[in-house]
């Protein structure tokens, strides 16, 4: 959960980073505004155990605005920025796998059904691993 | 056979397998009572859009309300878009309460319609966030606001909507009628016709 808790912060300061670092009117402002809200509305959700697999979509996002500030005329503070930025995202998506088992072991067995729960099992421990 | 789960899950409201009920009033309350916050963002912008009210609270970004609430991406279609944020809302607020604590088995075709108005408007909602300073250059608090609640709301709907898809899958694999089960018709797997005793993934 901290991992996308510390994406969707990151998310938030892409939003805020033009007006900050002063490139507000550069097309790099506008891929900082548009991958700003979509990694943080992504990561927020991502938080939930339930929802932790939309975490992957950053890897998309991310990849983006890694490639993009060098390619754009932007102050060397921004561009800088910009990548970092979407390369600490990328480095924090793979992190934090849900424990699947408080909820049936999950969206997987929609179609894995080998590990779908029987109509009789047991409700899962609140401590399951 | 039907022995096989006498007193066993099919009456447990707890879904087999979890450990919390997804449709327990106490999961189920939080995302009604966003809800409603969010009717009231949206029904206060709403006012602001129609000029029944001329000035809108907007504590940082100046005039960035106003832009973007008066802006033409709010005026394409028939009715401004705060005011559809607003039946959104009052959507999920309805589907949310509609239905008893078993409704993840007993209505899944409710928690799916739930889970379609709360997940696709969050995510209607955050495109318009994004639009917002790409194409008009400044930002709405309230606007902000309201994406984070429609955001808030998707984790605690959509594990009702697996539990009751995940039912749905057993009575495809036990060969009963998923669709009078969807609807309700049928309230317990054997009603509808499945063979409970079929083993999953075989």
């Amino acid at each position: 959960m901290w991992f996308q808790i510390a994406s969707t912060v990151l998310g938030v300061w892409l939003m805020f980073a033009p007006a900050a670092l002063d490139h507000v009117d550069t097309t790099l402002a506008d891929f900082d505004r548009t991958i700003g809200p979509l990694v943080a509305s992504v990561s927020f959700v991502a938080a939930a155990q339930i929802s932790r697999s939309l975490r992957w979509l950053n890897l998309g996002f991310a990849a983006v605005l890694v490639v993009a500030p060098w390619f754009l005329d932007a102050p060397t503070v921004s561009q800088a920025n910009s990548c970092v930025v979407a390369l600490l995202v990328l480095a924090l998506t793979p992190w934090g796998s849900p424990d699947q088992t408080r909820y049936g072991n999950g969206w997987t067995t929609l179609w894995r059904t080998e590990d779908l729960p029987e109509w009789n099992a047991p409700r899962a421990s609140e401590d399951a691993a | 056979m039907s022995g096989l789960l006498s007193g066993g899950n099919t009456d447990e409201l707890v879904p087999p397998g979890w450990v919390k009920n997804p449709s327990a009033w106490g999961e189920r309350l939080p995302i009604v009572g966003l809800a409603l916050v969010g009717l009231a963002i949206a029904t206060y912008l709403s006012l602001f859009q129609y000029e029944v009210i001329d000035t809108v609270w907007e504590p940082f970004f100046g005039d960035g309300s106003r832009t973007v609430l008066t802006s033409r991406l709010s005026n394409v279609l028939p009715v401004k878009d705060a005011a559809l944020g607003a039946l959104g809302y009052l959507l999920d607020a309805v589907t949310g309460v509609i239905g008893g604590t078993k409704r993840w088995r007993t209505m899944p075709w409710i928690v799916i319609i739930f889970g379609i108005f709360v997940g696709p408007l969050g995510a209607v909602s955050v495109l318009l966030v994004v639009a917002q300073p790409v194409v008009y250059g400044s930002f709405c608090t309230l606007c902000l606001t309201s994406a984070v609640i429609s955001l808030a709301m998707i984790p605690p709907a959509v594990d009702e909507v697996l539990a009751s898809f995940q039912d749905l899958r057993r009575m495809r694999q036990s060969g009963g009628n998923w669709w009078r089960y969807f609807w309700g018709l049928d309230s317990t797997p054997e009603a509808a016709g499945a063979d409970t005793s079929v083993r999953m993934g075989t």
